[in-house]
């Protein structure tokens, strides 16, 4: 709740939903939501809505890394299975890197409600695999 | 129950509610979607077959803003805005773009397509349901609404024009 209402702040991204039947990718703004009866509902009239199972994420990692020889960084969010329920990547600006007002937004975020021992500290220009952490409900972290 | 009571009781079901939603009532009947379209009313739903998949696709590239629905057990997410038409490549439906809506579609995946007309909500609403190989859907599309008068001007024009075509 507390990821998703501080990613409806940062302005475009990228929704990704990968299923067994394809992956679609949506470039937009997201909305805040609210919780009710287990689900979050992106509120407002905005090009993305949705309902999603608040109840069924488990965790959310926080992943910078090259892919296909770019730099990334999304917000996973994980569901009971351990499977993707769907992921929000930083907007790419015109050169295919992430944005930096949107990157500094991502590691702020992902320190504030980091999971305690979950990973190395933030450090910047370090190897990408320190910046991977991952959080969970049960730890105290709020969505 | 054996799967013909089954469908009859959908059928009744479906009678008697056509603007029920698929998911819940597929779930209470242990059906799949594709068998709870099924059991709407002949006059609110025709089929093309999962080979008009770019044909359809590509017609909706055409239309402008839609909304797509992607129901799974995470969640409903919706996108209304155009979805450009794409291309086919490595057995992947690719639609580009940077902005909106773009993405990576499977049609071998695609097991059938369904247009759908009925009222939903209160409203008239005019969807076009890709079925998946499990009989669920990979997503479904919406015509887009005229705003102030939640008309389905489109509909009439653009389902029933790939619908035919995919019928041929």
């Amino acid at each position: 709740m507390e990821v998703m209402n501080d990613i409806a702040t940062w302005g475009d991204v990228t929704v990704v939903l990968r299923t067994v039947d394809g992956c679609i990718e949506i470039n937009s703004s997201v909305p805040p939501g609210e919780l009710v009866h287990g689900y979050f509902h992106w509120l407002g009239g905005g090009k993305i809505r949705g309902h999603l199972r608040y109840d069924q994420c488990k965790s959310i990692a926080f992943v910078e890394r090259s892919f296909m020889g770019s730099p990334s960084a999304s917000v996973l969010f994980f569901n009971r299975e351990g499977l993707i329920m769907f992921k929000v990547l930083v907007a790419r600006d015109e050169n295919n890197v992430p944005r930096e007002n949107q990157l500094e937004a991502f590691r702020a975020l992902a320190i504030r409600v980091r999971w305690p021992n979950s990973g190395a500290p933030l450090n910047k220009g370090s190897s990408s695999s320190s910046f991977n952490r991952r959080l969970g409900r049960n730890s105290g972290v709020r969505k | 129950m054996t799967e013909a009571s089954v469908n009859l009781t959908l059928r009744d079901k479906l009678a008697a509610d056509p603007g029920a939603v698929f998911e819940s009532v597929a779930k209470e009947y242990h059906a799949t979607v594709r068998q709870v379209v099924d059991a709407l009313p002949g006059g609110m739903r025709r089929y093309a077959p999962a080979e008009a998949f770019v044909d359809v696709m590509t017609e909706v590239g055409a239309w402008g803003e839609v909304t797509v629905i992607v129901h799974t057990d995470d969640g409903i997410m919706e996108f209304t805005g155009p979805v450009p038409a794409g291309k086919i490549a490595q057995n992947y439906y690719n639609i580009p773009g940077r902005t909106g809506f773009h993405g990576h579609l499977r049609p071998e995946r695609c097991s059938g397509i369904a247009f759908v007309e009925r009222p939903f909500f209160g409203r008239p609403s005019a969807s076009i349901l890709f079925f998946n190989l499990d009989g669920g859907t990979m997503f479904k599309i919406f015509v887009g609404r005229d705003g102030e008068a939640r008309t389905l001007s489109r509909s009439a024009n653009g389902v029933s024009a790939p619908c035919r075509s995919a019928l041929r």
